[in-house]
């Protein structure tokens, strides 16, 4: 009964969710002005850019800030992958322990019947 | 699989150690110039969170209709790497925008969609942890909604004009960015695959260690 309830219960919500964000973005579609070209940071009359375009030398101004963001970004990736990994390493090292305990003491109390 | 693991380690290592090299060696990109090179892991970070918010969605709606434990541990483990991913897109991301558009953070409608997203996969791993008996099918449920998610996080830069580029970027890529963009996709892939597998290695050791705790608790 609990388990039908709930099923029920969560097709509801999420039929509920997708027409409320479908109606949402119908919605903003049609209300909300576009953002203008000098708003998303581009000059006015400059078509908006959607591909990267490579240049052989960058300008020697653009380097240095840009490179702290740059081995900050890569730093932090490594570091969060890194210390992700400890913490698997140190729960399942946790766990084995727990388990190795618990089978030595179900094993004693075999072995005292 | 077990086998297959440390060939699967080494390789993802190896992938790794080469990214960077690749990234260095990539052109510069004309407006944004050499801050654009964060895009080489921000966005297979983004790939990868989608691709787990994914598989969380569908474990999910596995464990909540078939009531398949071992679905249920394949969820946690993936909300646990859509967080985790979803930090580094998140982090990265402001480090990019601060160069690229002048600030850290902006509003709009990837960028919130993201956040929120993100949010819904913490919640789901704080429901999962404090909120008691059954909190796996409420948490279940959240990570259904959490996936509905990623359609609209993934379109709403094609919808909305948003300073974030839109989905064409990957697709039109330069032939000398395109080398190096697939190979860090892989490299993310390998990984995440890796971690899936352990992390949902955990929760069966973690479920193995409940039931030792009944069969203690009978005798």
């Amino acid at each position: 009964m609990h388990k039908v309830t709930m099923m029920k219960l969560t097709t509801w919500m999420i039929g509920l969710w997708l027409v409320g964000m479908s109606g949402a973005s119908l919605v903003a579609q049609a209300g909300a002005p576009r953002a203008t070209p000098a708003a998303a940071g581009q000059a006015v009359g400059q078509e908006p850019q959607d591909q990267f375009v490579p240049v052989k030398s960058l300008p020697q101004q653009d380097q240095l800030p840009a490179s702290t963001l740059l081995i900050t970004a890569y730093g932090f990736v490594w570091a969060v992958l890194l210390v992700y990994l400890w913490t698997i390493w140190r729960r399942l090292v946790k766990v084995e322990l727990e388990m190795q305990e618990l089978s030595a003491k179900i094993g004693e109390k075999s072995a005292r019947r | 699989m077990k086998k297959g693991y440390p060939l699967f380690v080494l390789l993802a290592v190896v992938l790794f150690s080469v990214a960077p090299i690749m990234v260095a060696r990539a052109p510069y990109e004309a407006t944004m110039g050499l801050v654009q090179k964060i895009f080489y892991y921000h966005v297979p970070s983004a790939m990868v969170m989608f691709l787990s918010a994914f598989i969380c969605g569908i474990a999910s709606a596995v464990y909540l209709f078939k009531a398949r434990p071992e679905a249920d541990r394949i969820a946690a483990a993936a909300a646990e790497l859509t967080v985790v991913f979803g930090l580094i897109v998140l982090v990265t991301g402001p480090l990019w925008a601060r160069k690229a558009w002048g600030v850290w953070w902006q509003w709009d409608a990837r960028l919130t969609s993201t956040l929120l997203m993100w949010m819904i996969f913490v919640a789901y791993l704080l429901v999962r942890r404090f909120g008691g008996p059954g909190a796996e099918k409420l948490g279940a449920a959240m990570a259904v909604f959490g996936m509905a998610n990623v359609p609209f996080v993934y379109v709403s830069v094609n919808i909305w004009r948003t300073i974030h580029p839109t989905t064409r970027v990957v697709p039109t890529l330069s032939p000398g960015m395109r080398g190096p963009f697939w190979f860090c996709v892989i490299a993310f892939m390998l990984l995440f695959g890796l971690l899936l597998a352990v992390r949902a290695r955990l929760e069966q050791r973690r479920a193995d260690v409940e039931h030792l705790y009944l069969i203690a608790g009978e005798e």
